[in-house]
């Protein structure tokens, strides 16, 4: 379907590019929302990010998976747009609210609501490092494979594993600690 | 090594962040890029004729000036001026046109 709409712009119907656009924003601007952490930049990202598939529309290779392409773009124009601005990628940065280790409760998104769970899930990915919340972002939210993300990010296979496993256990702690905040907010004192 | 547990529930509150809609302001930006494609097309094409005009012009003044070596009056001397002046023009005119297309590429 999507090769469809690429060689229709190929072919000179810029309008048929609409439907890419609405296709993937949405996905495009979770990815670079995990890199940049702003609403207002992820945006202008997402934005540059188009442009360019529009103009190298031509150099996609069709039988490729045109997401994990785009998601390249995404995520080499967030780079770029954070050293315009002079924003460091935290490489490594750890999180510092986490002082104690918890453990792993799998089962700790269970007793919540989906529009407490969403509005926790975003405050979370805009506090995990930014590596961390990219591998999440591709892997879970945008079902991008193990491979995918090494193609889109040219990291490692084992450092994609080690940023999902550390990144998982982030979320968690982050979780835990939120309903340990409304715990004791509820409480009667 | 894969949470099916998180990927369950992470898909159960898709999307995560509120839809945004850059389909126009994008659609516009892609038009103006082919605008500004087709004016540096035009002045290209521009850019090509006026230095066409601007060889035969020097090459007339350079035949002129060889006719004219022999004879120097005030008629030929005016015509030369002219021409020298016309050429001038033409070369402003041409870095004018380029500096225009540098902005645009810009």
């Amino acid at each position: 379907m999507e090769n469809l709409y690429i060689q229709r712009v190929l072919n000179g119907d810029h309008q048929a590019f609409s439907f890419l656009v609405r296709q993937h924003q949405d996905m495009g601007f979770g990815v670079a929302m995990s890199i940049v952490k702003d609403h207002d930049m992820a945006k202008d990202v997402v934005q540059d990010s188009f442009v360019k598939v529009y103009h190298a529309l031509a150099s996609f290779n069709q039988a490729a998976k045109f997401s994990s392409w785009f998601y390249t773009i995404v995520y080499r124009t967030a780079l770029e747009q954070l050293k315009k601005t002079n924003r460091q990628w935290e490489l490594e940065k750890e999180l510092t609210t986490i002082t104690t280790e918890t453990s792993v409760d799998n089962k700790a998104l269970e007793d919540l609501d989906l529009a407490h769970l969403r509005s926790l899930i975003k405050t979370t990915l805009k506090q995990l490092p930014p590596k961390e919340a990219l591998a999440i972002q591709l892997f879970y939210l945008n079902e991008q494979s193990i491979k995918e993300i090494e193609e889109i990010t040219k990291w490692s296979t084992s450092h994609i594993k080690t940023l999902l496993h550390r990144g998982r256990k982030h979320f968690y702690q982050l979780i835990d600690a939120d309903k340990a905040i409304s715990n004791f907010n509820q409480l009667d004192i | 090594m894969e949470d099916k547990y998180l990927k369950d529930k992470l898909s159960q509150i898709q999307p995560i962040y509120e839809p945004i809609d850059l389909e126009e302001s994008i659609m516009r930006t892609i038009e103006n890029h082919a605008n500004y494609q087709q004016q540096i097309l035009k002045y290209k094409r521009l850019g090509r004729i006026s230095l066409m005009v601007s060889i035969c012009i020097f090459g007339l003044y350079g035949l002129s000036l060889l006719m004219s070596a022999k004879q120097i009056t005030s008629s030929n001397i005016s015509y030369q001026i002219a021409l020298i002046l016309l050429a001038f023009a033409l070369i402003i005119t041409q870095l004018e046109g380029s500096r225009k297309l540098k902005k645009i590429k810009l």
